[in-house]
């Protein structure tokens, strides 16, 4: 999405084009031609290490190559960095109680009415590290999302023996999403063709027309889901039908998980001890 | 031998809404048949019954000698390609080629094996540059011809088609046309609703005619494309062609109908040749 929607038709294109980030993941970058099973463990090592990391160096250091591959896998930086830049504010929100609660240095206090509040140094730096971990691993997955297509992640959860159950259901969502939106963007089409006096903002009258919008779509989106269940079935499909998923892993995807990994546990590891 | 046969069949969508009404009828391997009829009148019902996708109420569906209730039919189902009216509703991958290779990964054929069989079918509805494509930004001819293609992959003994030439412009629709012309002459049995009366003439050899859920009528295509009267009581019209050479013949200046613009141009060079 390229600015603030204005309109619910550019609500909706604008998610219809957050869907389109399989094109990122066709195009021909470093972490395309890394075996997705091996792409989905080597990023999740910087996961688990943002776990034990303690510091804010330690979580800077660990999200440090995060944009590098961005940019080696021809994925827009700058879309990324946007996409980021909105983790903070939901982690300062959820991680506030610790700002409070935590114990250590008095940084400011108040007393308002029969209840005395403090803030702390020691809470301050929890607060911070708490929405650096978030956004590293935040990075990590929305780079996972960036670079994986849909064939890569069902292939990958079918690879790491994942219950064929949850592998069809996830690609059955994937699959109603788009349906879904679609069925949307056309019926705000059909709205807009009807509307003289053209309204550009979301405003109470648009809340109350998507309101009604949205149980017609739910409507609409089952007929069609019927309809499209029996194409489905009439090409082969059923629960117990698997993924394709060849595993090939080279050399040079046992090497990149071996360098993330061991760049993770370095970092958590060595940069700790100078501390 | 039989590929379709349907005895005695029933079906409702609710007790109100009787789509199909005791219907018989069966259709040979290798044959291709039309089924007509105004909105409403059953045929995509009938299709999808066909399928095995929906079951009967009542009576029973027979596919290459296979019930479609049994548990087994979904062997047979392999045998079956489905176009359905909506190309919407068929194409629901991220790319052409993951909506054409679907049906043979799902049934186990390797997936080189299977990519040379969606490049094989791509290619059979002049489609194979599209693969990389994702199919919602497809244009409506090109997502036809993509779930045509997606019908095909598994080289089908029974193509069922459902309005195949709806909305398509003249050039998609006369290559359609041929497409399925060449499929049936390669054996396979066709079985298409349509109210495209003109593609008729080019698709089938016999046609079952269908009113609110039960047959009416049909027979040899030639005979009922020159029945006007049978054609009127589904609401409609034979051909413009048709048309033409009847009232031709009601003034005397033609002995018999024809069936297609080169049957007219034929009969036309042969009378007016010594004129000129």
């Amino acid at each position: 999405m390229s600015r603030i929607p204005t309109s619910l038709k550019d609500l909706f294109s604008g998610l219809e084009t957050l869907l389109e980030v399989e094109d990122i993941s066709q195009s021909s970058g470093f972490l395309q031609g890394i075996e997705p099973c091996t792409r989905l463990l080597a990023l999740s090592s910087i996961i688990v290490s943002s776990l034990f990391a303690s510091s804010f160096v330690q979580l800077s250091i660990l999200y440090a190559p995060i944009p590098l591959l961005v940019v080696f896998s021809k994925a827009p930086l700058g879309g990324f960095i946007k996409r980021n830049l909105f983790v903070p504010l939901p982690a300062i929100a959820l991680g506030v109680p610790a700002f409070f609660m935590t114990g250590g240095n008095m940084l400011w206090s108040a007393q308002l009415g029969p209840i005395f509040v403090s803030a702390t140094i020691e809470g301050f730096q929890r607060l911070i590290i708490f929405a650096a971990r978030l956004w590293v691993c935040y990075g990590c997955l929305s780079l996972l999302t960036l670079v994986s297509g849909i064939d890569g992640l069902l292939s990958t959860l079918t690879a790491l023996k994942a219950p064929p159950l949850l592998v069809q259901l996830f690609s059955l969502t994937y699959r109603y999403i788009y349906l879904s939106v679609h069925e949307c963007v056309r019926v705000l089409f059909a709205r807009e063709a009807r509307t003289i006096r053209q309204r550009r903002r979301l405003n109470f009258d648009s809340l109350r027309s998507l309101a009604g919008i949205a149980s017609l779509l739910l409507l609409r989106s089952y007929d069609r889901g019927e309809r499209v269940y029996l194409a489905m079935k009439a090409r082969g499909f059923s629960l117990e039908a698997t993924v394709d998923a060849p595993l090939r892993i080279r050399p040079r995807d046992l090497l990149f998980f071996l360098a993330v990994t061991v760049y993770s546990v370095l970092v958590v590891a060595l940069v700790a001890s100078r501390i | 031998m039989k590929a379709v046969k349907v005895s005695d069949v029933s079906f409702s969508y609710s007790q109100e809404v009787k789509a199909l009404r005791s219907i018989s009828f069966s259709v040979s391997s290798g044959e291709s048949v039309g089924l007509v009829g105004p909105n409403g009148a059953g045929k995509s019902t009938l299709l999808l019954l066909l399928a095995g996708l929906l079951q009967p109420e009542k009576g029973h569906v027979e596919v290459f000698g296979v019930s479609t209730s049994t548990r087994g039919f979904s062997e047979t189902r392999r045998r079956i390609g489905v176009v359905f009216q909506d190309p919407d509703d068929q194409l629901f991958n991220s790319t052409v080629l993951g909506d054409v290779i679907y049906a043979p990964v799902n049934v186990g054929v390797p997936r080189k094996e299977a990519e040379a069989l969606a490049y094989e079918a791509l290619l059979a509805v002049n489609a194979l540059h599209l693969k990389d494509r994702r199919p919602h930004r497809l244009s409506f001819g090109e997502k036809r011809r993509v779930a045509i293609a997606t019908a095909l992959v598994l080289k089908p003994d029974l193509l069922i088609l459902d309005e195949p030439t709806a909305n398509l412009d003249s050039v998609s629709r006369l290559e359609l046309m041929d497409l399925l012309r060449r499929l049936n002459l390669g054996g396979t049995t066709v079985v298409v609703s349509t109210h495209d009366m003109d593609a008729l003439s080019g698709i089938v050899n016999r046609v079952i005619m269908m009113d609110a859920g039960c047959i009416v009528g049909g027979g040899d295509l030639r005979e009922v494309l020159a029945d006007e009267v049978l054609l009127a009581t589904v609401g409609m019209k034979p051909p413009d062609i048709v048309r033409l050479y009847l009232m031709l013949r009601e003034i005397g200046l033609s002995r018999g109908p024809v069936y297609s613009v080169e049957e007219a141009y034929d009969d036309l060079k042969t009378r007016l040749k010594p004129l000129s």
